[in-house]
């Protein structure tokens, strides 16, 4: 019971000095009036959170693709060290970011062969991924076909999962949305089962509370997506993660009607999803990871459970690398650091 | 002494004196600008200046200037334009130099770099001629990420052959071959796995040892020009540096100015501002910005009694004084009305810190390294250092310590007529044979301080005209009288075996100041005449009061009881002085000191004085803010932040 509590303690404190090195407002402001990647680079180089991952680059002759790249691996480095650290907790929570990551590869490979394009895979290829995960991640790559690609994922979840519409694809156009829509559903199934599995009383509720908002938040916008593409409150539904915590049947058909983003942001706060933040947002993705955003701060900051701050961190640092992206991006193509900063969840 | 009196001052004018009349509120450091409340003019024009400040600020940065402000009146009446072309000349003139400066570094970094790699290739026993000029095969030198080594197996049908030369745990350097017409596809796939392609001049065409040579003469040539280049940037820079800061500042000056126009209101080619300024510098001010043509100057004192809610609070001390107010600032600064508890803090603090320190060597070396660090660094602690220091010296008197040796002074309680008024049969040899009479000294110390602050509560709430809070609350009339004579009895009987606690006394001196305490809320509102806000029933008003009753007879036990720190660290000083005379081994009478001796004695001397000085200061500072400051003080003041022109902050 003392060693729990200790990991607990410890996984709560290292969680937080993690976050404590995050990027500032005011240092994502200074990275957005670069000039260059290599600025960027150079400027990243010399943050706590990348210094590490950075330190031997050479900033000037650095291709963008690389810096992500390298951005991806120092978060992932810090998840693993999470796994080190903590036997358990870490330890589930580190599957199901292997999970996600692997399920974000299937896709790309399906894509790839209903593209023509399959290098893209071995290209966008994590190596840090390589070695943790229990699929043969290189060997994917050599699939130029959907019949190579079901042979090489049989026996595998993710086999069992795409196997019709990979055979349907063999003779047919491929459907990647329902691809999609399939993997990570049994996505969001496993994470879940896991968490009933590994967390117990008062942790066990908190958690899936903070895991059922950000779901709900992730529902709110496919069922914005559906409804610019003509579909009704039912279809809707069944394309979003089978999980709710607020959002019922009758909150979507509410939020299908609202015409624009403030409204959404006002039917949201109804519901108990609220932001303290006064901004306009361009678009509901913006305003809901804004709101999801807010509430794994505060409950980072907050929370006495080791596995709800540890989850609220993946989630705040997810979001920093997303934002990161977002400016090297921004630089790349010149735009000017206000537009950037407005892209931003910060 | 005390809080300044602040004067409100409100500045008219025509538009067109608007930046002068700002100038004159920057440079006079002592104005305060308000925010216009009901300003309703929309976004101000861009910053004219602005531009040009940043492009030579960035000019003297490269220069290696560092911006400070200088006297500008030669050009206070240039135009922007007459700025943009003086500007535009300095420009021109290090942007050559410069140009050429990275030019040649931009050189060295790639021959370097280049020299880097190749130092990865001495494996290599052919000349790179013999490589570059085979017809059918293109080859590339070059270093690829270690972690993408593995991808490489997934082209290997794919015409590629990479040859690694060296390998580091995030790089490996080599080359790769590739049959000329596929070397486009070739260079674009290893590009995607972000391998990094190092192009080898053309003279470097014999083998890789060979080629290393020639690369480090010729880095070694390129630096030797760029040290020139450097030293022309740095004639340069001596020859124009006052220009510079001279532009630099009249420019910083109209930048700044300008922003501050947001602060003000501008319509129908008038300005108006206001703002606050100390009221012995108003005239002053006022007499500045009279001399502008057509501007007005309106100056009205704040009352104390109804200050505005916005007034700012300046802090006035005398030098000895003035570094504690950074503890109230730390706490918050008083209210404008009330009073300023800096020369309080500074007597309490130094007096409590003296105590629990003592001691004339250490004391005496802290003063000093005070002394220094003021002359030399900005930090606020530096100051204090100096004034606890000669504190801690002189109660280092007192107990004879020096460095920790009880024997060069005598102490104070070897005195006879001393110890035998303290009631000893005896001479104590040792502080700890004293420690008793110590600890009931600090409760003393904590004694007298509560019922100063207690004091002080009761006046300030009395000028304040808060007579319920002055009569009836804890910190007020009826809380002094219950712990004056709760100490006073328990003093009597313990120390003097006098019985003190007759049911007279009991009843008048401390149940009546409790029932008082009780029912503060409704007599306060008896003798004031204000009709409560809401009604309260008689079971809530019992809890409450109760809850806040026993709440306030235990924070008197505790405060007092907190005090004994000061007597505890007295005894700890002593206690590790006595550690570190045992680890140089001289605590025994007539020890030898050797060099060893001399060491271990400075280093114990040193550790104390870094562990045990910053304790106390901590615990001093904890007893300030927990137990003095509660009784009386409330920092809710707002800091005066005059505007002035500062390369320090961009606003």
């Amino acid at each position: 019971m003392h060693d729990m509590a200790f990991s607990q303690n410890s996984v709560i404190a290292r969680s937080r000095a993690v976050f404590g090195r995050s990027l500032t407002a005011a240092e994502l402001e200074q990275l957005c009036s670069r000039r260059s990647v290599a600025e960027a680079a150079e400027f990243l180089r010399n943050t706590p959170r990348f210094h590490d991952a950075l330190a031997d680059i050479e900033p000037r002759t650095i291709h963008r693709g690389q810096l992500e790249a390298l951005l991806d691996k120092a978060v992932f480095s810090i998840f693993d060290s999470f796994r080190k650290f903590d036997f358990t907790q870490s330890k589930w929570f580190f599957r199901a970011i292997i999970t996600r990551l692997e399920t974000e590869q299937v896709l790309i490979a399906i894509q790839g062969i209903a593209d023509g394009s399959t290098d893209s895979y071995i290209t966008s290829l994590p190596p840090f991924l390589i070695e943790k995960s229990k699929l043969d991640l290189l060997s994917l790559g050599k699939a130029q076909s959907f019949a190579d690609l079901r042979q090489m994922l049989s026996g595998t979840r993710y086999g069992s999962i795409l196997d019709p519409l990979l055979h349907e694809a063999e003779t047919s156009k491929v459907n990647i949305r329902e691809c999609e829509r399939r993997l990570y559903t049994d996505y969001y199934l496993t994470t879940m089962k896991a968490l009933e599995k590994n967390c117990s009383g008062s942790a066990k509720t908190e958690l899936k509370r903070v895991f059922l908002r950000s779901v709900d938040m992730k529902n709110v916008v496919t069922c914005c997506r559906m409804k610019a593409f003509g579909f009704t409150p039912r279809e809707a539904s069944a394309q979003m993660i089978p999980f709710r915590y607020r959002l019922n049947s009758e909150a979507i058909e509410q939020l299908m009607k609202q015409p624009d983003t403030d409204s959404i942001a006002r039917q949201l706060a109804e519901l108990g999803f609220r932001t303290d933040s006064t901004a306009e947002f361009a678009a509901v993705e913006q305003l809901t990871e804004h709101i999801s955003l807010e509430f794994f701060r505060r409950t980072l900051r907050l929370s006495r459970n080791s596995s709800t701050v540890y989850f609220c961190l993946i989630e705040c640092l997810d979001n920093e690398l997303h934002n990161v992206k977002t400016i090297i991006e921004g630089i790349r193509y010149g735009v000017p650091a206000k537009e950037i900063m407005e892209m931003l969840v910060i | 002494m005390g809080i300044e009196k602040m004067s409100q001052i409100s500045v008219e004018g025509s538009s067109e004196q608007i930046d002068n009349a700002l100038l004159i509120c920057c440079e006079s450091r002592n104005f305060q600008m308000t925010d216009i409340p009901d300003k309703t003019s929309g976004g101000i024009e861009q910053n004219p200046w602005s531009g040009a400040y940043e492009t030579l600020r960035s000019t003297a940065e490269a220069l290696g200037i560092t911006p400070e402000f200088r006297s500008h009146s030669g050009i206070a009446e240039n135009t922007p334009e007459e700025f943009r072309q003086r500007i535009e000349k300095i420009n021109a003139d290090v942007a050559t130099i410069r140009r050429e400066h990275e030019e040649m570094a931009a050189s060295i970094r790639e021959l370097r770099q280049t020299d880097a790699c190749v130092k990865h290739l001495l494996g290599l026993d052919v000349t790179f001629r013999e490589l570059f000029e085979l017809k059918y095969v293109k080859l590339r030198v070059g270093r690829l990420p270690a972690e993408n080594l593995q991808k490489l197996d997934y082209y290997a049908n794919r015409c590629i052959h990479f040859v690694p030369f060296d390998q580091k745990p995030d790089w490996v350097w080599g080359i790769y071959l590739t049959p000329s017409d596929t070397a486009e596809f070739a260079d674009s796939l290893m590009k995607s796995l972000y391998f990094e392609r190092i192009r080898l001049p053309d003279y470097l065409d014999q083998d890789a040892r060979t080629t290393d040579e020639i690369l480090v003469h010729a880095i070694d040539d390129e630096e030797k020009l760029d040290c020139e280049l450097e030293r022309q940037l740095s004639e340069y820079r001596d020859a124009h540096r006052d220009e510079i800061l001279t532009l630099l500042s009249a420019l910083k000056s109209r930048t700044d100015c300008y922003e501050l126009r947001k602060m003000a209101l501008i319509s129908g080619g008038r300005f108006s501002f206001t703002g606050y300024c100390p009221t012995r510098l108003a005239d002053d001010l006022a007499n500045s910005l009279g001399k502008l043509d057509g501007v007005q100057v309106v100056i009205v004192p704040v009352s104390r009694k109804n200050p505005p809610a916005d007034v700012p609070i300046k802090l006035r001390n005398n030098v000895i004084f003035r570094p504690f107010e950074m503890f109230v600032k730390m706490y918050g600064l008083p209210a404008y009305g009330s009073f300023d508890p800096t020369p309080y803090v500074a007597v309490t603090y130094c007096l409590m810190f003296g105590i629990m320190f003592g001691d004339v060597g250490q004391g005496l070396l802290v003063s000093l390294l005070g002394l220094i660090l003021s002359k030399f660094t900005k930090n606020g602690l530096a100051p204090i250092m100096t004034r606890i220091g000669l504190f801690s010296a002189a109660f280092g008197v007192l107990y004879g310590s020096v460095f920790g040796i009880e024997t060069l002074i005598t102490p104070f309680f070897h005195r006879e007529n001393i110890w035998r008024f303290l009631g000893y049969t005896k001479q104590p040899e040792t502080i700890f044979q004293a420690a008793t009479t110590l600890l009931i000294a600090a409760l003393m110390i904590g004694i007298v301080l509560i019922v100063l602050s207690m004091l002080f509560n009761t006046i300030l709430n009395f000028r304040r005209r808060k007579f319920g809070e002055a009569l009836f609350s804890v910190n007020g009339v009826a809380g002094l009288v219950f712990y004056i004579s709760i100490v006073a009895a328990a003093a009597g009987t313990f120390m003097f075996g006098a019985d003190m606690f007759s049911p007279a006394y009991v009843i008048c001196l401390l149940v009546v100041p409790l029932v008082v305490i009780f029912f503060k809320h409704p007599l306060s509102n008896l003798i004031s005449g204000v009709k409560p806000a809401e009604k309260v029933s008689v079971g809530n008003f019992i809890i409450e009061n109760f809850i806040e009753l026993f709440e306030a007879a235990l924070s008197f036990l505790s405060n007092t009881m907190s005090y004994l720190r000061i007597g505890g660290f007295v005894l700890s000083h002593a206690g590790m002085m006595l550690v570190v005379a045992q680890l140089a081994g001289t605590n025994t009478p007539g020890a030898e000191i050797t060099v060893s001796t001399v060491i271990v004695f400075i280093i114990g001397n040193l550790v104390v004085m870094g562990i045990e000085g910053l304790l106390v200061g901590i615990q001093v500072l904890r007893l300030e803010f927990y137990e003095i400051f509660n009784r009386f003080y409330d920092g809710s003041g707002k800091d005066f932040r005059p505007i002035e022109i500062s390369f320090g902050s961009e606003k």
